[in-house]
């Protein structure tokens, strides 16, 4: 029996009239793009399957993940996810069923496309060089995608509305451009390729090396997105576990993050590289991961920079504090959860504890453990020199910033608390530094605000961790008082607040 | 924790459930037992937690602390199971547009696991219970709001819960159609389904409804039954007695009584409590026949849903205030 979501997706999807719009206008771009570079065969076939593939890009990774992102919010605005949660369906049947289902008009453009890419490979195999692993690649880029979208959806705080743009943007950053992302798998030339879908270079670019294995570039970015997608799902049934209020264990979540950590690092470790810190993967050429530090974390990508020999440790702290950051902006903290697991805790039922489990405390657990690692090796290895005291720095100001969100997660109303949370820390890493910086006039007081060079332990612990204790003395007191319910205590009455 | 294996004749426990939302409690400590084949109506003022209530009762969202059954199934350890065997008709519902009511009904008799062989003949079922079943080619952004609602109740029975909760099933219903549904309800119970009804129209719910459930601030304030009590039961209910003639020493006669108490005059003839059963009763009409009273009628005066859950919300607040 066919799955009911898919067979009511299809139902709406598929009017006889979509169905031959698609083909009918798609024909035409093809048509035009045939009589404007008609010049030579091979260049019209190379055009057409450039055509196809850009197409493809369009129809499937960016309208498809569009409509994945909204198949389940627009459920939830339109009030007809309720009956999908009281369903008998499992949750990988609702998970197969929104995902195929809501993109599958956009799959049956795509493949009109394909069909054009395979047609121009087949007639003119020069001209459409290497369109065959392009395809394969784009094909799983918008799996991934798709799945991210989905996933994000149905994951983030806030209303349905307020999450779509966010969820849009982030499942593209790390579906998309982070597989394509890891040291030495991607360079300038290929990213170029990737996106603007040409003839590629794939062949002549150095093999990716994963933990010293040689592998090529392409059996590299296709497996990356292989594991990728199959985390995708594994982490689309969780949540699709929890909408049909079964319990997800945590420790799903923290296999995901330490799956990541290893599997991305593996890119970065080179046991015979003796490379110094000028020849450190910064320097590279192009790598859009580093690009993203670079320009957003100036003072990551500087940590990065000095890591040297440790880049793979620098490389697996950096991404734990990516995922932690993610998580404490993403996810849904309100008290009541908060309660839950409390509760739990104070009732020891595992089952609970590792469901309720939040999983930005989880993933910054896991950021602690990786940073004190890599202060425990650097400062072995090179005492306790400025580099090893901004680890110090950095997990310290990590307490404080999760402070400062959980804060204003128990202060606000629903839907402004990871903005307040975010204008917070720009003005703490980028407003007070820099008028500290002005007024100061070239005396480095950074350090206050922002893990710095500093060169003495007083400097690096004291300030983060004055501030981290007024924050987290104040989430103590709100979490008192949040909202004047004592956990078992009698009601009280607020009339004006209480909604059915 | 509660136990609840005694109230296994239950179709409904729910045992000291707390619910709170940041910030606010919807629900603090609420109990209570529903009877199965019984149809209860679910009443209280705006904000009272009735839907919060109800969305615990189909385990769609979880107690902060307490426990819920339905057919004896803890919704917390097994709410998929407790799924099963239930429907819910939300007071925001909401239907595909997109398509039509016969395949609005297939999907949901599909997402319900009724087997391919089925579906044509629950199909069927339901539209003609909630007829509507003149309107299966028609798309559901077609429909009036009524037959929207009719559409949306179809949804929730297509699979004979043994439970059904319904939270405002009325609104947007014309006289007529609330007619139909008070029969469909009715229907229902007979045929073993245990119903809760959320609603502010109180004529109607007294219409069908076995028992009250009255909730306010979050709290049970009352639980009533209405119908379905033995006449053999004892139980106290004011009774009026009628005079053929003069009043004078009747009251004296009825404060005789062991089963009688506070006796009023009123405008229609002598008010007050019997703590009788019905067997009592006659046995008292025959001794006030006996001792010379002219009675003309006796009767129970039955207080209105209306009545009752005002008076019962008014004497909360005043108990809490």
């Amino acid at each position: 029996m066919i799955n009911p979501l898919l067979q009511r997706h299809l139902w709406t999807e598929f009017s006889l009239h979509k169905l031959l719009m698609a083909p009918a206008i798609l024909g035409a771009i093809f048509a035009l793009s045939a009589l404007t570079v008609a010049e030579t065969p091979e260049r019209l076939w190379g055009f057409l399957a450039a055509a196809g593939l850009t197409l493809f890009g369009l129809i499937v990774v960016i309208a498809g993940t569009w409509r994945a992102g909204r198949t389940v919010p627009d459920q939830k605005t339109n009030r007809t996810w309720e009956n999908i949660r009281l369903s008998s369906l499992s949750s990988w049947q609702l998970a197969c069923g929104e995902l195929l289902g809501a993109t599958s008009y956009y799959w049956y453009g795509g493949a009109i496309c394909l069909l054009m890419v395979i047609v121009s490979t087949l007639a003119s195999p020069a001209a459409a060089k290497n369109m065959g692993d392009l395809s394969v690649i784009l094909f799983l880029a918008a799996f991934l995608t798709h799945v991210t979208a989905l996933q994000l959806s149905l994951s983030g705080a806030g209303t349905p509305e307020q999450t779509k743009p966010v969820s849009f943007t982030a499942c593209f950053i790390f579906s998309f451009i982070a597989p394509l992302s890891i040291r030495q798998l991607i360079d300038w030339n290929t990213a170029a390729m990737v996106i603007t879908v040409y003839p590629s270079q794939l062949p002549e670019i150095l093999p990716a090396r994963w933990y010293g294995l040689s592998i090529s570039n392409v059996s590299a970015i296709i497996l990356s997105y292989a594991l990728m997608i199959m985390w995708g799902l594994i982490g689309l049934n969780q949540t699709m576990r929890r909408e049909l209020q079964l319990t997800t264990p945590v420790i799903v979540w923290i296999s995901f993050i330490v799956f990541c950590l290893i599997y991305f690092t593996g890119f970065t470790f080179n046991p015979n590289d003796t490379t110094s810190a000028s020849d450190s993967p910064l320097n590279r050429p192009f790598n859009i991961m580093m690009w993203l530090l670079t320009t957003s974390f100036s003072s990551l990508a500087l940590f990065l920079k000095q890591s040297g020999p440790l880049f793979p440790l620098a490389f697996a702290f950096c991404l734990s504090l990516c995922f932690t950051y993610f998580m404490a902006f993403w996810e849904p903290k309100d008290i009541t959860a908060l309660r839950r697991f409390k509760s739990a805790l104070a009732q020891k039922n595992w089952r609970n504890i590792s469901s309720l489990y939040p999983r930005w405390l989880a993933t910054a657990q896991i950021s602690m453990v990786v940073g004190l690692v890599f202060l425990g090796v650097a400062s072995y290895t090179s005492r306790l020199n400025p580099f090893a005291l901004g680890i110090g720095a950095m997990l310290l100001f990590l307490c404080r910033d999760l402070g400062v969100i959980l804060l204003l997660s128990l202060q606000h109303k629903s839907g402004r608390r990871s903005f307040m949370a975010f204008v917070y820390l720009f003005a703490l890493y980028v407003l007070l530094p820099g008028l500290l910086a002005g007024a100061t006039q070239g005396a480095d007081w950074t350090f206050i605000f922002i893990p710095g060079q500093v060169t003495s332990w007083p400097a690096v612990v004291i300030p983060p961790l004055v501030q981290g204790l007024f924050i987290w003395s104040l989430v103590w007191r709100n979490w008192r008082s949040a909202a004047g319910i004592p956990p078992d205590g009698p009601l009280q009455s607020r009339p004006e607040i209480l909604t059915t | 924790m509660n136990d609840l294996s005694t109230f296994s004749a239950a179709a409904i426990a729910v045992e000291n459930v707390t619910f709170d939302y940041p910030g606010r409690r919807a629900l603090a400590g609420v109990s209570f037992r529903i009877p199965r084949h019984s149809i209860t109506a679910l009443v209280g003022p705006n904000g009272a937690g009735k839907t919060t209530l109800l969305r615990c009762l189909a385990a769609l969202d979880l107690p902060f602390s307490g426990q819920v059954k339905i057919l004896d199934i803890d919704t917390a350890s097994a709410p998929r199971h407790v799924h099963t065997h239930l429907g819910y008709l939300a007071d925001t519902y909401g239907l595909y547009d997109g398509l039509t009511v016969h395949q609005s009904l297939v999907h949901a008799a599909s997402l319900r696991a009724i087997v391919g062989d089925d579906i044509p003949a629950r199909v069927m079922r339901a539209a003609e219970r909630l007829g509507i079943a003149d309107r299966l080619p028609a798309l559901a952004s077609t429909l009036s709001r009524g037959l929207r609602q009719r559409l949306a109740i179809a949804q929730a029975i297509i699979h004979d819960p043994a439970v059904l909760l319904l939270d405002e099933p009325a609104s947007g219903l014309d006289p007529e159609a609330r007619q139909d549904l008070s029969a469909l309800l009715r229907e229902l119970q007979h045929g073993g389904m245990t119903i809760m009804v959320s609603s502010h129209i109180l004529a109607e719910l007294e219409d069908y409804s076995s028992e009250m459930l009255i909730l306010d601030k979050g709290r049970i304030v009352d639980h009533t039954p209405i119908k379905g009590h033995s006449l053999t039961a004892p139980r106290t209910r004011r009774l009026v007695l009628e005079l053929g003639g003069s009043s004078d020493g009747v009251a004296a006669k009825l404060a005789l009584e062991a089963e009688v108490s506070k006796i009023n005059a009123t405008g229609d003839g002598i008010e007050f409590q019997f703590s009788g059963d019905g067997t009592a009763q006659v046995n008292f009409l025959k001794r006030l026949v006996t001792q010379g009273v002219a009675v003309r009628a006796l009767w129970e005066r039955r207080t209105s849903f209306q009545d009752t859950y005002v008076a019962r919300v008014r004497r909360d607040r005043e108990e809490n205030t």
